[in-house]
């Protein structure tokens, strides 16, 4: 096990160092590159090349006339869009309001369930359940919640003499139904993490705080969330890829209306590229939806693991 | 979430299911189905499909069912572009001026040359309303499969209660809003029961607002020119003033986006009391429905006039001749007058071969259901139905728009100019590659 | 696993508690949605009862017939995969 780790580093940095310490630089490359090789098809495939092609596509405009370079121009037309903008906004509201009440849910279904017993298993099942439906599903199990007047939601409220609401058909009201559907969807599967996360945290250090006479906030904000902050880092990079990459159910209730109340960026762009034939734009779209997303990741990460490692 | 091995197994059942026994030297080929409306349609073409392959031994055809008419286009442009089109497609009437301006469907006449007919014999089968989405500068590009207009449904029991007469329903914008007015409830701030729906998701929200257009007089659109809409206009105004005021002057029609299944829903739970919907959904309603319900034309302001929807088979481009052949074997038979006029009375399209209705199966059936009859007669006022270049989004433009006005968000004035530019936008490629593009220039 | 942590000076807080029954009523919400599906699976088509929550005193196993020959489920299966 300890040699495999310790050639791992050695491998890494390509080239140069490997170069200067062989006698013959052409033999040790072989090697390595050889048995690479099968990977750095498939990356070079499925990776870098649609990479490239996007990159491409983004500084090209495909008329009826042709093809040419446009250099930014893509982008700058992008950004005058203001159903782009909406987009931005949408996907940005949206990010936090599944985002922030997933992680919140999940960390009190966690503590809530973490341990042994049947009841507590029957509601970890439970939380559970809607992570093994497929979005799309799920997305058509809330349409009819949803639907006005005669849906499980209207029908209750009228029954309690309240009024219900369109509440897919209402430009104030879409984007937060498919936020509570997503937040229903993933809390879940986010509970599962956390749920390791506690099994980690040593035993001592919950009774250290017990003996020293802290009150259940107390362990809370000093013993297990500072223990969780690498499980948060995590959970959260994923929880925002979800809010960006998954958009299956925008497909099925909305499909970006009414009025582009539930335009998210994924969908913008495939609005761009398969109803609209503008490569140029659901490139640029593309591209910078990739940097916002890297950027959000990075930044995540680095806040998360950043004091852990120096502890 | 299913097992590997399980779901192992049930890939198997289905290649196998796949393999049954059929002829050694079949043409196999795809037919791309939409289901756009309520109802068992999907249970129907695989009955039809299995129907045509039994007495065809020579041609292996497969439905693939595509979700709703959008969904149908995207998915067979993206079978174009994979070069595996289908062989026939049932795609909506209204995007066939696009796929012909983009050259992604093939004209039928030397089809139905070597079947030694002239292109107009062949389309005069059909009723004439129909065959300005179908002929495309006077190339037959689709024949049609299946037609609609919309109609108003209304529930009779009712309007007895509201003291109105079932067997009159309103006839005009005048007495529509009279009689929606009479027929809402309300208790306090809650209304349980609105005096009238209609759709106003994509795709539905076009057509019915088209209809209301057209019912004021208006074109909506440029029969002759695919770079051209006529949102900002008189009629239009209209129209979208008369939905917005339903809304939130008389308050009889809910605010927001209405999908197609939650007004034929409403409807069919005593919570609307009229709604205008396709009559591809009347056999789905007249099956389901626990109350007596009659059906009219649309109401008019100025004219008499609704546009056509449904739609036409069409051939991608770059099949090969003996799919392409086959293909169009397929198409003549579910177009013929017997099978035209069974899938009428299976959902409620109206069957757009004239001859189906001379079947005595039909008169029959006719006979017995006289609002299928209703449904027919409101052809004599059928106009074609919206078609332009990049017809998807440009009909978007002004749905996004509807529900902004429907939602109380935009002022009808403001919405229109606002969806006239965005369509403008959106059509000036080709303008500009067409009506513009003028000698001397360049 | 670790349940004899439960016991001591625990359960004489009160916040762990309330804290329990309220991720206790969110799993009654969080089933809500597969409850209604399962009634509405077995209820008979037309019964005018669709929001319901309440189980149809005459289940039927229709809906699964209809929607098993409504669909060619093999193809939709082996397209999906």
């Amino acid at each position: 096990m300890t040699h495999l780790l310790d050639t791992i580093p050695a491998a890494a940095p390509a080239g140069p160092p490997v170069a200067r310490a062989a006698p013959r630089p052409g033999a040790g490359l072989l090697l390595p590159l050889a048995l690479l090789s099968p990977s750095l098809v498939f990356l070079a495939l499925f990776t870098y090349w649609p990479v490239a092609e996007v990159v491409w596509d983004a500084t090209h405009e495909v008329t009826r006339r042709g093809t040419r370079f446009v250099g930014l121009a893509n982008f700058t037309a992008l950004f005058a869009d203001p159903t782009f903008q909406r987009a931005l906004l949408n996907n940005a509201l949206y990010a936090i309001g599944t985002v922030v009440p997933s992680l919140v849910l999940a960390l009190a279904f966690a503590l809530a369930l973490n341990g042994a017993g049947r009841v507590r298993a029957m509601m970890r099942a439970v939380f559970f359940l809607p992570v093994m439906i497929p979005l799309v599903a799920a997305a058509a199990l809330f349409l009819f919640l949803f639907l006005p007047g005669i849906g499980l939601i209207d029908y209750h409220l009228a029954r309690l003499g309240l009024p219900g609401a369109n509440w897919l058909g209402d430009p104030d009201l879409a984007l937060g139904a498919i936020t509570v559907l997503t937040v229903w969807k993933n809390a879940g599967y986010y509970m599962l993490f956390i749920l390791a996360g506690l099994q980690a945290i040593p035993d001592e250090a919950r009774e250290a705080a017990l003996l020293d006479g802290a009150g259940p906030w107390q362990r809370l904000r000093f013993v297990t969330l500072p223990a969780l902050r690498p499980t948060f880092a995590f959970v959260g990079v994923i929880a925002l890829l979800n809010a960006v990459t998954q958009v299956d159910h925008v497909f099925v209730l909305t499909k970006g209306g009414p009025s582009d109340a539930t335009k998210l960026l994924l969908f913008y762009i495939y609005e761009q590229a398969a109803e609209r034939y503008d490569a140029g734009r659901a490139a640029a779209a593309t591209v910078v939806t990739l940097g916002l997303l890297a950027a959000l990741t990075t930044l995540s990460l680095a806040r998360g693991q950043g004091p852990e490692a120096a502890r | 979430m299913i097992s590997w091995w399980k779901g192992a197994a049930l890939a198997l059942a289905a290649v196998a299911g796949l393999a049954a026994p059929r002829p050694a030297f079949a043409t196999d080929i795809e037919l791309f189905f939409p289901v756009p409306v309520d109802g068992a349609l999907a249970r129907n073409m695989t009955g039809l499909i299995k129907e045509f392959n039994d007495s065809h031994p020579d041609i292996k055809a497969t439905p693939v069912f595509t979700g709703s008419y959008d969904d149908t286009l995207l998915k067979t442009r993206a079978a174009i572009k994979a070069g595996k089109p289908p062989a026939a497609v049932i795609m909506s009437a209204n995007f066939l001026t696009d796929l012909s301006i983009e050259r992604e469907i093939a004209p039928m006449d030397d089809l139905i040359a070597k079947d030694g007919k002239s292109p107009e014999a062949f389309m005069g089968q059909f009723f004439p309303a129909i065959l300005p989405n179908a002929v495309i500068d006077r190339k037959v590009y689709g024949v049609p499969f299946h037609n609609s207009t919309p109609l108003l449904y209304i529930n009779a029991d009712h309007f007895k209660e509201a003291g109105l007469d079932p067997d009159k329903p309103p006839r005009t914008w005048a007495e529509l809003y009279d009689a929606a007015r009479k027929l809402t409830r309300r208790e306090g701030d809650r209304t349980t029961r609105w005096g009238l729906m209609m759709p106003s998701n994509y795709d539905y929200g076009g057509w019915i607002l088209e209809a209301l257009t057209m019912s004021n007089g208006g074109q909506y659109y440029n029969q002759d020119y695919g770079g051209e809409v006529y949102y900002d206009t008189p009629t239009m105004l209209g129209a979208l003033t008369f939905w917005s005021d339903l809304v939130h002057k008389a308050k009889v029609h809910p605010a927001g986006e209405q999908k197609g299944p939650a007004v034929t829903g409403a409807f069919l739970a005593g919570q609307a009391s009229m709604m205008i919907i396709s009559t591809g959904s009347l056999t789905f309603i007249r099956d389901t429905a626990k109350f007596p319900f009659k059906v009219a034309f649309v109401p008019m302001n100025v004219r008499q006039a609704v546009p056509i929807g449904g739609a036409s088979l069409v051939q991608p481009t770059g099949l090969s001749p003996e799919k392409r052949t086959a293909g169009w074997t397929l198409i003549q038979w579910l177009t013929s007058p017997k099978t035209s006029g069974w899938w009428s009375r299976a959902t409620g399209y109206f069957a757009p071969n004239k001859a189906a209705y001379d079947l005595p199966e039909m008169k029959a059936f006719l006979e017995k259901n006289p609002d299928a009859r209703i449904a027919v007669d409101q052809l004599a006022n059928a106009q074609p139905w919206f078609a332009t270049y990049r017809t998807v989004p440009v009909r978007k433009a002004i749905e996004d728009e509807l529900q902004a006005v429907l939602s109380g968000k935009r002022q009808p004035k403001e919405a229109l100019v606002a969806a006239q530019k965005a369509a403008d936008a959106l059509m000036r490629p080709y303008v500009e590659d067409t009506a513009l593009r003028l000698p001397g220039a360049e | 696993m670790s349940a004899p942590v439960q016991s001591g000076p625990v359960t004489r807080e009160i916040t762990p508690h309330i804290a329990r029954w309220v991720v206790a009523g969110l799993a009654l919400v969080w089933a809500v949605p597969f409850w209604w599906m399962l009634v509405a699976a077995f209820r008979p088509a037309g019964s005018g009862a669709d929001a319901s929550l309440l189980p149809s005193l005459t289940p039927t196993l229709a809906n699964f017939a209809e929607a098993w020959a409504s669909a060619d489920f093999p193809l939709y299966f082996l397209n999906s995969s």
